[in-house]
């Protein structure tokens, strides 16, 4: 039998502390690109640790914790959404809209209105193809990988993310769209 | 190219990042306080099942004595239905899970947990008695999900006199893509009833505490549970009888048509018959007095 839950020993106790201090940052993020809401991000990198301390003994022993904490960060996410009491998205993520006068204007601008199209996009996919994307374009996981962290066969990756962006494209075409219509108009 | 674009959105929507509003440090005492208080009921399981064989009288074991119900009064008893299927649940499991030496029916909610202890370690099987739905295929009819919040501490089925926190692994078996297939519906006595193995500590490590090794029984040791032919041959029984009173309602009125049909025939027959020799007499008639006629005119 494995250490007594609630009193693991310091030295585990010290290398999960250091786990959870170099990965939370990127774990939130990591969690952000799937929920599009800073907030829940953190709940859900809190939910996630919470879980990953009571088993870190076996996990220490097991090893490739990251890939396994990203797992976890998506099967919350996923019980997240599937929660009748969820809160609904508004598929407008807040956008943090600072100005840096160091860099190129122009630029800048095209890439925050790219980052918006995106974020925006994201948010009217599916969580399950969201969490492809994310795992396949942010986190540079192979279609093996992410078949692993998702449960599920690589053939099913390959068509979620296929479909996932095919929906994309379908829905920054129509954001493109949209405002020339409006320009037209005015 | 739109995974450009992807990557590129990706990259920049996380750059304006706002501070961490938590420390790790804080996270480790509330896991700390989380994990000790759950500890505190797992270390009472042994208590829990004993009381259970005590209060509920629900388990039979071999060689076994009662335990007076010394703690946790406010434990419901299980109904008699939930008992009986415990019971028989709880007398199958050693027979396929060798080395499990004790078993006891712990009421939990609406169902009940069946505990064991095999080498030294606990295990258990969850039941719940639910509606009934017959599949012509067998006794277990479906799969069924079941989500419980995982970050509701206040959560009254995780309160210690229910003893349901000493199972928390259970409390969400579904992830995922993954149905972890701890959760089935079979059919007995007429009513449903849904077996639950925990299977959780193979399959999703996150669900499991540390300090417990369960022993769970393997899929296949759990299915032979859930369709032993000694808990569920009345069942099949059952619904054999049914299906043969049914055939049988339905081959007396076959019969009954039949042999209706069998005597219209017959009647048609028999008046056919009588029209026939009607008819001959008929003839006959005529003929004899066309005959008389005839003499008589020739007399005259």
């Amino acid at each position: 039998m494995g250490p007594r839950r609630g009193h693991i020993k310091a030295d585990l106790e010290a290398q999960f502390q250091h786990f959870a201090e170099q990965q939370v940052l990127a774990l939130r993020r990591f969690a952000y690109l799937l929920c599009a809401d800073w907030h829940l991000a953190e709940d859900l990198v809190q939910t996630t640790l919470l879980k990953l301390y009571r088993t870190w003994p076996k996990l220490h022993r097991r090893g490739n914790v990251s890939k396994y904490a990203r797992k976890a960060v998506v099967n919350c996410w996923l019980d997240e959404k599937r929660r009748p009491w969820r809160r609904s998205e508004s598929g407008h993520g807040e956008v943090p809209d600072r100005a840096d006068p160091n860099v190129d204007l122009d630029l800048a601008g095209e890439r925050l209105a790219n980052r918006e199209r995106v974020l925006r996009g994201m948010t009217e996919l599916a969580p399950r193809q969201r969490a492809v994307l994310v795992l396949r374009f942010w986190e540079d996981l192979s279609i093996t990988e992410a078949a692993e962290i998702l449960q599920c066969s690589e053939g099913n990756v390959k068509s979620q993310q296929s479909r996932a962006l095919a929906r994309l494209r379908e829905v920054l075409d129509r954001m493109e769209s949209t405002p020339t219509l409006a320009r037209r108009a005015s | 190219m739109i995974e450009d674009d992807l990557r590129e959105g990706l990259r920049s929507a996380v750059t304006a990042e706002p501070p961490l509003g938590f420390s790790t440090e804080e996270l480790i005492d509330k896991a700390r306080h989380t994990a000790r208080r759950r500890r505190t009921v797992l270390g009472s399981l042994a208590t829990v099942a004993a009381v259970a064989i005590g209060t509920v009288g629900a388990v039979t074991v071999a060689g076994q004595s009662a335990q007076p119900p010394a703690q946790l009064p406010t434990m419901k008893a299980a109904s008699t239905e939930v008992e009986k299927v415990g019971e028989s649940i709880a007398k199958l499991i050693p027979r396929y899970l060798p080395g499990a030496t004790r078993t006891a029916v712990v009421p939990v909610d609406n169902g009940a947990a069946v505990t064991y202890q095999a080498e030294g370690k606990p295990g258990v099987v969850v039941y719940q008695l639910g509606e009934c739905k017959t599949n012509p295929r067998g006794p277990v009819c479906q799969a069924e999900r079941i989500q419980q919040d995982p970050n509701n501490d206040d959560d009254p089925r995780l309160d210690a006199d229910s003893g349901i926190d000493a199972f928390p692994f259970f409390a969400s078996r579904h992830s995922g893509s993954l149905t972890v297939p701890l959760r089935l519906l079979i059919v007995e006595d007429g009513a449903m009833l849904s077996a639950l193995a925990p299977t959780a500590c193979q399959s999703l490590l996150e669900l499991c505490d540390e300090d417990v090794d369960f022993i769970p029984m393997s899929n296949d040791q759990t299915e032979r549970v859930i369709i032993d032919d000694d808990l569920y041959q009345p069942a099949r029984d059952d619904v054999r009888k049914e299906q043969l009173e049914r055939e049988l309602t339905e081959l007396k009125k076959k019969q009954q048509l039949e042999q209706d049909r069998q005597k219209a025939l017959e009647r048609e027959q028999e008046i056919t018959q009588k029209k026939i020799e009607l008819e001959l007499l008929k003839k006959k008639e005529q003929e004899e007095r066309a005959k008389q006629e005839q003499e008589r005119s020739e007399g005259k």
